[in-house]
């Protein structure tokens, strides 16, 4: 591994190391066997690999398996949307002189952290590597399973053969999961307007006469609803909700440079005040 | 540097303070299963002395233990003299996962939980572009 290999190494320690999360990857290759990525202007074949995202996210790393036949072999990187299970519309790209960004090494990275590329949750993305030009040539390296859907072209991306599962370009992608708070659903809050009235009492009254289930409206967790679930409604309208409180606790704080210090704190000792447990692991 | 959770908190508790928010408590429990581990880093208070802090943290740091019956001893169940190699009487209790946050209203109503572990804090570089900072200061602001 030459210099610049670990000055890389270090510089992007950070980011892979502390618990990133990995969204996608296809495990390193085993072999030098992989796609030929070249185009010389007429013909030749561009390989797009297909990934899933399950929550929404921000983009933070590409680890692409893959090294130049040709030198300079200059390529395009392409992040693209899904369209109706191929390639579709452009999110970002780099140009890559894979010659210069591997240092030796069978990959090369990108990170994205500055860049803030957000991908929606509960859709499909595409990679892509195109050639730039007629004299680069670029091999990405095959995954070492047969389980993953890719698509090639053979006219920089005009069009993309159909999809197909088995050994793709192999690949790694690093994202941050975006927070969006999750508070509990209002409890009877039966017709999903934010208040909890008597126009949910006529809701759950005729869930219970009709026999039909309506989500939200078991009110006592008995498994059925019925008339107990509407006077549990009614009770809840005329006393409010009940809250939920976990156990209570006192530890000693042993944290010299808190206020608190040498004290017995919990969360009855914070009560009055918004109040925040953090579970974490000293060392 | 890796700024550590904990920190973030800290910084955001220290930012809510000189915004006018004085009725906001941050605290930090460690789990039983890391007891033996050394907490001085973790409240930084040699900053000297850590890789993974830069300042003296405030918030109180406590120790969660494993005493199911209350009896203030460590419980010993398998009689070999040392506390039982289990999780403490919280992290059981709230079911927890290590770097959960747990967020409770001025009644001491839970509100909600996120793992920290997932959603990054850290308003600088790696979290910068998921705003997860600016979301958990407006969610505590929202129940102030």
């Amino acid at each position: 591994m030459n210099l610049k290999a670990i000055i890389l190494l270090l510089a992007i320690s950070p980011l892979l190391g502390q618990d990133r999360s990995l969204v996608f990857t296809t495990g390193s290759p085993s072999g030098n066997d992989g796609f030929m990525i070249q185009h010389d202007g007429s013909t030749g074949q561009s390989v797009s690999d297909r990934f899933y995202i399950e929550s929404d996210m921000v983009l933070e790393a590409l680890k692409i398996y893959a090294s130049n036949i040709s030198e300079p072999a200059n390529a395009t990187i392409i992040l693209q949307a899904d369209n109706n299970n191929s390639p579709g519309e452009e999110i970002y790209s780099w140009q890559v002189d894979i010659s210069e960004e591997t240092h030796g090494n069978n990959y090369f990275l990108i990170i994205t952290t500055d860049l803030c590329i957000y991908l929606d949750e509960d859709n499909f993305y595409w990679l892509t590597i195109h050639a730039n030009d007629s004299d680069s040539q670029i091999t990405w390296f095959y995954s070492n399973n047969a389980t993953f859907p890719y698509s090639t072209s053979n006219d920089l991306g005009s069009n993309w053969a159909e999809t197909t599962t088995g050994q793709c370009g192999a690949l790694s992608i690093w994202a941050e999961y975006i927070y969006e708070p999750e508070i509990d659903d209002l409890i009877g809050d039966i017709n999903g307007d934010g208040a909890v009235n008597i126009l949910d009492i006529v809701m759950l009254a005729n869930a219970a006469l009709s026999g039909d289930n309506l989500p939200g409206g078991d009110i006592n967790g008995d498994g059925s609803i019925n008339i107990l679930d509407i006077v549990g409604l009614v009770n809840i309208i005329l006393n409010g909700a009940p809250a939920e409180q976990l156990s209570e606790w006192l530890y000693e704080d042993i944290n010299e440079n808190s206020d608190f210090f040498a004290q017995m704190i919990g969360p009855e000792v914070f009560n009055g005040n918004v109040s925040l447990y953090y579970f974490g692991k000293a060392g | 540097m890796c700024r550590h959770r904990f920190g973030v908190l800290n910084d955001m508790f220290l930012e809510l303070q000189s915004e006018g928010y004085t009725e906001v408590n941050i605290s930090g429990i460690n789990g039983f299963q890391y007891i033996d581990n050394d907490y001085h880093c973790m409240v930084c208070d040699d900053p000297d002395g850590c890789s993974n802090c830069d300042g003296i943290r405030v918030l109180p740091w406590v120790q969660d233990i494993d005493d199911d019956d209350g009896d203030g001893v460590w419980d010993d169940e398998d009689g070999d003299g040392e506390p039982d190699v289990t999780y403490g009487d919280v992290w059981e209790d709230w079911e927890i996962t290590l770097r959960d946050l747990i967020f409770l209203d001025r009644e001491g109503n839970y509100i909600t939980r996120l793992n920290l572990t997932s959603f990054n804090p850290d308003p600088t570089a790696l979290g910068e572009c998921t705003g997860n900072y600016d979301t958990i200061k407006d969610l505590i602001i929202s129940l102030y």
